[in-house]
């Protein structure tokens, strides 16, 4: 008879039965995560603290992404008039600026609806009202042909810099270049950052589970007496792995809502001097779960990691 | 119902002497077997063989006609589902209670929590250890443990039944009783082989006698393996 068909009867583990394993796994990993709480604890944060700082690389990256795409279509310049400057001047000026040969569009923005602009931010509104005359100078955005190359533009620009009127003209592609090479940058950063800090994650998590592992070496070795296979051994090890990352993608979690809400008010008031409003990126939900789920995928490697590596170890008896 | 073949087999450890040597012996299926012989003798390293924990270093060993020597890794675990095996160090889980430990093997085989308990249950009634259920091993004497792997042996219904020494901490009466129990399972089917130096009791029983002295059969009342080892050709 060849070997291929064993005389014995197959073991057919019907899917319930797989389903019930696992339910009973999870409970007996929670209950094994929290009678070690303080160990477990200790490596939530460290994993915590592995994945927050690329994950808020990325958090950082998405940011300017988002910032620097909403000029990214612009070939523009923003003249800004001197406060109190007269309409009939700006008039004049604007006129000037629209017949000029490489200017597309010009669209002017008078002090109301600058402040409408500001009207969804409470905080600057709230600030705004201690004033009693509205601070914000009318400006102009200037849209010019799209072939312009950078330096050509901010001659364009510059020119018309040197009129009574204008307190200041800003060439935001040209910072946006800038920008851009920084996002490139951080983006680099997150993913080297990323690879270093995931392994760390692993690592940590495989050496936790392999410290788990090592206190339930005779559970194993009973369990592989009586017939147990490799994937029901070391399947409660998988679910520590995943409780581990789970757990340390909830301590990064905390730490970039936390940095978040430190942030969003400096930040909101430094692009508000650019005359932009910017939401910060990265409190949706996706994030979060996204982060979880890298959490756990780090989380179950380690565990596989740590348990493929010992189970080979064990010979029984 | 399985058949078990020995094929001269021999096993050597790592910087010990031959724990067994060349022994063939056959057990047809649905035998009881009597494993005997002086400690060293060899009778633990021959159930180890059976259960795949060790490999013999020469020779085949079929279990229905399979060898299982040549089984591969990932079909050993099917394989030990149908084995029910009693240790002479019992193996028991310390951490666990009487019942979670009979329970494993059905939890292993993957079967419902409410034919888990009758089944534990059922087994732990025969060794006589059902109020018994909830008490952590520790807290059991050397006999009641012996009882607990025993119920934990039978509770899956194995096709093959191997213990090592399961009366050796017991009083006569209870080895006596668990005997029986080892006889009631071969009635219905189940080949059974029991290490066990208690000669007295071994031969009360009335099963066939296979004995290892220093590695070889010397004496078994099939008496062909008998022959062939006074012949000097073994
Ligand atoms: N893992 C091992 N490494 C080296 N030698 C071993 C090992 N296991 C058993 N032996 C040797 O093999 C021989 C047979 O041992 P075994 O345990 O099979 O005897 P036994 O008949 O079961 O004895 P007892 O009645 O005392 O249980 C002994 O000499 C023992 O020292
Ligand atoms: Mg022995």
């Amino acid at each position: 008879m060849a070997a291929s068909n064993e005389p014995w009867p197959r073991s057919k583990r019907p899917i319930a039965a797989t389903f019930r394993d696992h339910v009973s796994v999870i409970r007996d990993s929670v209950r094994f995560t929290s009678r070690r709480f303080g160990t477990s604890l200790l490596v939530w944060l460290l994993i915590g603290t592995a994945m927050s700082l690329p994950a808020g690389l990325y958090l950082i990256e998405r940011n300017i992404e988002v910032i620097s795409r909403q000029w990214d279509s612009l070939n523009s310049f923003s003249v800004y008039f001197k406060v109190g400057a007269s309409e009939g001047d700006i008039n004049e000026l604007v006129q000037q600026i629209r017949s000029h040969s490489d200017v597309v569009t010009v669209t002017t923005v008078t002090p109301e609806e600058a402040l409408n602009e500001f009207s969804s931010y409470k905080v600057i509104m709230d600030a705004m009202t201690l004033l009693e005359s509205n601070p914000l100078p009318a400006s102009a955005r200037v849209a010019v042909d799209d072939q312009l190359s950078l330096k050509r533009l901010s001659d364009v620009a510059l020119q018309f810099g040197e009129l009574g009127v204008v307190d200041e003209i800003v060439v935001e592609r040209a910072w946006l270049q800038r920008l851009q090479a920084i996002d490139e940058f951080i983006s680099r950063l997150g993913w080297v950052l990323g690879v270093l800090f995931g392994a760390g994650a692993v690592l940590i998590t495989a050496a936790s589970v392999r410290l788990a592992l090592e206190l339930r070496l005779e559970e194993i070795k009973v369990l592989k007496l009586v017939g147990a296979t490799n994937a029901f051994i070391t399947r409660p090890f998988l679910y520590s792995g995943a409780i581990y990352g789970l757990g340390g993608a909830l301590v990064a979690a905390m730490v970039l809502s936390a940095a978040l809400i430190l942030l969003e008010a400096p930040l909101g008031a430094l692009w508000s001097s650019y005359g932009q409003m910017v939401n910060l990126q990265g409190d949706e939900p996706a994030f979060y779960f996204g982060l979880g789920l890298v959490g756990v995928i780090l989380g179950v490697i380690g565990g596989l990691v740590a348990s493929n590596q010992r189970l080979r170890e064990i010979n029984i008896d | 119902m399985s058949k078990i073949e020995f094929q001269r087999v021999t096993k050597r450890f790592q910087g010990g002497g031959e724990a067994l040597k060349d022994v063939s012996v056959v057990f047809p299926e649905g035998t009881m077997t009597f494993l005997t012989g002086h400690s060293g003798a060899g009778k633990s390293t021959f159930l180890r063989l059976l259960l795949r924990t060790e490999s013999p270093t020469r020779g085949q060993i079929f279990v229905n006609d399979v060898n299982i020597v040549k089984l591969p890794v990932r079909k050993i675990p099917a394989y030990r589902q149908n084995l029910g095996a009693v240790f002479q160090d019992h193996h028991l889980l310390s951490e666990r209670s009487v019942y979670e430990n009979v329970a494993l093997p059905l939890k292993v085989a993957g079967m419902r929590e409410q034919d888990v308990a009758r089944r534990v249950r059922a087994a732990l009634s025969r060794v006589g250890l059902l109020e018994k259920e909830r008490l952590g091993t520790r807290a059991l004497s050397t006999g009641e443990r012996q009882r607990v792997g025993i119920a934990r042996a039978v509770v899956n219904r194995p096709k093959v039944l191997l213990a090592d020494e399961p009366t050796g901490n017991l009083d006569p009466d209870l080895s006596r009783d668990i005997m029986t129990l080892f006889e009631q399972f071969n009635q219905v089917g189940t080949t059974v082989i029991v290490a066990s130096h208690d000669r007295e009791l071994i031969d009360a029983m009335g099963f066939r006698i296979v004995e290892l002295a220093s590695g070889g059969v010397i004496c078994d009342d099939d008496s062909t393996n008998l022959d062939k080892w006074k012949d000097g050709s073994v």
